[in-house]
């Protein structure tokens, strides 16, 4: 649905993106994640057609996205750095988005209104960062969008709202097959919600996969092994991250659970545990260990 | 097919903006009451000739609100519509909409021609409305015939003059009139865009706006300069020049270049000038360049703002080729007013010039690479300053070499006596239609042998003028601008143009000429000419400059002849007496250029055949022989 093929793109001598690759499934939600100036927002506002690659391919449902008005329509955006017309306030902004947007919902409209609670007349340029936020909200989600954009769509926003917000767009892609990416920094809610994550680093995308698959195929372990019997060759799985706690290891490995265990029990361990792991940490530690990416 | 309009955009913009639009039909209204109710200026005009005075500048194009409606207007409305280019997350949300980079750029202009020329078109139509209700026929309905007090302005809309009572806001005028300053704010607005479409910094759109009008005026003076200092005779660029030129060159219109490339009919009018020698300028013309840049410039920035590129918003000059062209033409521009304004405190020495350059091309290098990098630190920019300096100086050294070996021949040729029809030392033949030149040469042999002869005193003594001029006292440079116009044999003309002091013109021996009665009665042929004329008016000022109730208004007859004997006489007798003040070497020349007060103008109107339909002069002189004549025949008491 949402593709992006050797996407690079340079501002100044200092490339942002190198020959990124992206894949979105419809109807499902894909959480971007990566260190500040990885190339997330670089990535998202390609796919918003508001920036031109200078080469490879961004395309939404195989049409390329740049100066495509047609599939912008389809496309929700909301960024980081909200910019609404001066003076204006919701009520005239709704008229506004409403012309433009052919999909407009004034029902929807209406129902998110009343449940963000928001002064209708109230000049945006006066709300809060998180009112911003949400009135941003108001409006992509009543342009009934099929692709939903959001760069760090919770910052500023506080819990009960961040619940709103995800309820309304859980619901939009079980409904109608709306197909979203969202990059935030906040690892734990994306955990919650996101059906597959990427993650971006120095402008290339290191891991892009299931977030249950992802989650199965990395492992956080201590184990401890009796002296002299330690694996002199390593263990034979990748290992992401090791460190040493006294005659304790804790790693944390690539592989599928049963072949990690029954490797390290062949080694007859004193000491063998599976602590659970967060998607934060898996980030932590995926990114730590794709240091010496070069390009 | 999308629509090249998106109205939903195109609506909100307008729904944005109106009060820029409505703050303009303000600004107009003001104008328009102030510019026919205005009649406390001056008392001693009647209220209706000031009212038709006021009404005149008006759509005549000199008002000076007009004029600056034409620069603000598109600034204002360029600047308001166009700040998101200037904001990258106001850019993102633009680009983000579902509209094309087209539609946005299609929105945006017609948004702006709305804005600006909606107040424009309203005030035009309440300007119709005095047809309706004309007011009186003539100020004094006791005499017999319409009492001519004329409004003079030398623009296309009117004929010569208006009498007072005409009515002047015709649609034919009043449509001229918007149609004007349609043009001149289309223009203008076309120029800032284009300044927009390579800007993403708002301060430097507006710079680039400001400049871009005079790029073409700096190529010419550069030409100019290139010309004066190395091909014809050494002339300095003055500081005079420089001022002339660009205060003349309005930003909005290039009037004064284009009177320099085209024929006169095809003249810009202002002033009065075109008006004295009796030319009717042909708008079009000027209307057609104008739309024809005016176009260019729109697709330009229409082309600008397609390859643009978000990410370099903020940014002084977006696309580096023209970051680069920009700085080089800034350096290049300030290279040379630099070194005009350096050779004219080294009172011409060309020595002078070359500092300057030198000088000017560094200081305004940094302080242009300052602007386009927004920062005082561009010590780093020290390599490509090498190389545009490399560049330039090339340039330089193979100007100089085409100069030195191809122009020489150029720059000292004089022609042979007996290749040469006519001559002519007028200033005013640039003005005169290329067909109706003819009549201001000079043909007879003993003038064409001194003018020669002088021409080549002038080319010997080069190195003496360069001595005269830096050695004048008091370091300011009294001279006259010769000009030489050859009418060749051959059906060519040759033109040279010299800067010389007072003193040389005496030494060369042309200021004899210039006293001598051939030579002044060229410059108003028509006198030569009795048989031609179809009327002449006389109009009569006294000494406080107060305008004679009636113009004296002779058609042809018989006693016409001794009219223009008497005519001649005062008009050589005015000639001479201002030669002699202007080169008398005890003179103050500061004072003697101070206008005596005119005792009388006079136009001739003449058939076809001659130079000029109308022919306009103001005697400096008592006029006393054709006073007797005016007395002799009646027409004095």
């Amino acid at each position: 649905m949402v593709q992006i093929e050797n996407l690079t793109k340079a501002f100044d001598g200092y490339t942002a993106l190198h020959r990124l690759n992206l894949n979105i499934k419809k109807g499902s939600i894909y959480g971007l994640v990566g260190v500040n100036g990885s190339g997330k927002t670089t990535a998202i506002k390609h796919l918003a057609g508001i920036y031109r690659q200078d080469s490879g391919n961004v395309c939404i449902g195989g049409m390329p996205v740049y100066d495509n008005a047609n599939l912008k329509a389809l496309v929700g955006y909301i960024p980081d750095d909200l910019y609404f017309f001066p003076q204006y306030n919701m009520k005239s902004l709704r008229k506004f988005y409403a012309g433009m947007y052919k999909n407009w919902n004034e029902k929807r409209y209406r129902h998110l209104l009343e449940i963000f609670k928001l002064d209708e007349k109230k000049n945006v340029g006066r709300f809060s960062k998180g009112m911003q936020k949400q009135a941003a909200f108001i409006f992509v989600m009543s342009a009934m969008p099929n692709v939903l954009l959001l760069d760090e769509p919770i910052d500023g926003l506080d819990p009960i709202v961040r619940k709103l917000v995800f309820q309304e767009i859980i619901e939009d892609v079980a409904e109608k097959q709306m197909t979203v990416l969202v990059s935030s920094h906040n690892l734990k809610e994306m955990d919650g919600i996101c059906d597959s994550i990427g993650i971006i680093k120095n402008g290339q995308m290191i891991i892009e996969r299931d977030l249950d698959e992802l989650k199965s195929d990395v492992h956080k372990i201590q184990v401890a092994f009796r002296p002299g019997l330690e694996p002199k060759d390593g263990l034979g799985f990748e290992v992401l991250h090791e460190e040493d706690r006294g005659s304790i290891k804790l790693m944390v490995v690539y592989g599928k659970e049963d072949e990690v265990s029954q490797r390290i029990k062949s080694f007859n361990p004193l000491i063998f545990d599976r602590l659970p792991l967060t998607l934060e940490e898996i980030f932590i530690y995926e990114t730590e260990g794709a240091n010496e990416i070069p390009y | 097919m999308k629509s090249l309009i998106n109205i939903p955009l195109l609506k909100e913009q307008l729904k944005r903006f109106w009060a820029i639009s409505a703050a303009f039909m303000l600004i107009y209204l003001l104008l328009g009451v102030l510019t026919v109710y205005n009649t406390s200026a001056h008392h001693w005009l009647s209220i209706d000739f000031q009212q038709a005075n006021n009404i005149t500048i008006l759509l005549s194009m000199q008002h000076q609100v007009t004029m600056w409606m034409m620069i603000i207007s598109p600034l204002c409305v360029g600047l308001a519509l166009f700040t998101y280019h200037f904001n990258r997350s106001a850019s993102a949300a633009y680009y983000s909409f579902p509209i094309t980079k087209s539609q946005l750029f299609w929105a945006e202009i017609v948004v702006a021609l709305i804005l600006m020329l909606l107040p424009l078109l309203i005030f035009c139509l309440i300007l119709l409305a005095p047809i309706y209700y004309p007011g009186p026929e003539t100020w004094d309905a006791t005499v017999e015939r319409p009492n001519w007090r004329f409004i003079m302005f030398s623009t296309a809309i009117f004929p010569q003059e208006i009498a007072v009572g005409s009515v002047i806001n015709t649609p034919a005028v009043v449509a001229g009139f918007f149609a004007r300053v349609a043009i001149g704010i289309i223009f203008y607005f076309s120029v800032l865009k284009l300044a927009v479409s390579v800007s993403g910094n708002r301060v430097v759109a507006v710079l680039l706006a400001v400049v871009i009008p005079f790029i073409p005026v700096g190529i010419h003076m550069l030409i100019d300069m290139i010309g004066n200092v190395y091909v014809l005779g050494h002339v300095g660029l003055s500081s005079t020049q420089i001022y002339t030129t660009f205060a003349f060159t309005n930003p909005a219109f290039w009037g004064e270049l284009i009177n320099t490339y085209v024929p006169i009919e095809f003249h810009t009018p202002y002033g009065n000038r075109l008006l004295h020698l009796g030319v009717e300028p042909r708008l079009w013309v000027n209307y057609l360049i104008y739309t024809v840049i005016t176009v260019a410039l729109i697709t330009l920035s229409y082309f600008c703002t397609h390859k643009r590129k978000l990410e370099r918003t903020g940014d002084s000059v977006v696309f580096t080729v023209i970051n680069n062209i920009c700085v080089f033409l800034v350096s290049a521009t300030g290279m040379i007013f630099t070194g005009a304004f350096i050779m004219n405190m080294f009172r011409g020495r060309i020595v002078g010039m070359y500092i300057g350059l030198v000088l000017g091309f560094i200081i305004f290098y940094f302080v242009a690479q300052m602007i386009a990098e927004k920062s005082f630190n561009v010590i780093h920019k020290l390599k490509d300053f090498l190389r545009y300096g490399g560049i330039m100086a090339g340039m330089y050294v193979i100007m100089l070499l085409i100069i030195n070996f191809g122009m020489s021949a150029y720059i000292n040729r004089v022609p042979e006596a007996p290749d040469v029809a006519g001559v002519s030392l007028s200033s005013n033949m640039r003005w005169i239609p290329v067909n109706e030149r003819h009549n201001m040469y000079v043909s007879d042999s003993d003038s064409i042998a001194r003018i020669l002869e002088a021409h080549q005193y002038i080319l010997a003594n080069q190195q003496q003028l360069q001595r005269m001029r830096r050695q004048a006292m008091d370091g300011r440079w009294f001279g006259l601008t010769i000009p030489f116009t050859y009418l060749l044999n051959d059906g060519t003309t040759m033109y040279r143009r010299y800067d010389l002091s007072t003193d040389f013109v005496i030494s060369s021996g042309l200021g004899d000429l210039m006293k001598s009665t051939p030579i002044i009665l060229a410059e108003f042929p028509v006198l030569l000419h009795p048989e031609a004329v179809e009327n002449v008016h006389i109009r009569i000022w006294n000494e406080d400059m107060v305008i004679s109730t009636n113009i004296i208004d002779i058609t042809y007859n018989s006693n016409i002849t001794s009219l223009f004997e008497a005519l001649r006489e005062d008009y050589v007798a005015s000639v001479m007496e201002f030669w002699e003040n202007r080169l008398s070497p005890e003179l103050d020349h500061h004072v003697q250029t101070v206008m005596r007060p005119r005792i009388m103008d006079i136009d001739i109107r003449v058939f076809e055949q001659y130079w000029t339909r109308y022919g306009w002069r103001n005697f400096g002189t008592t006029g006393e022989h054709t006073l007797e004549w005016l007395e002799a025949n009646g027409y004095l008491e």
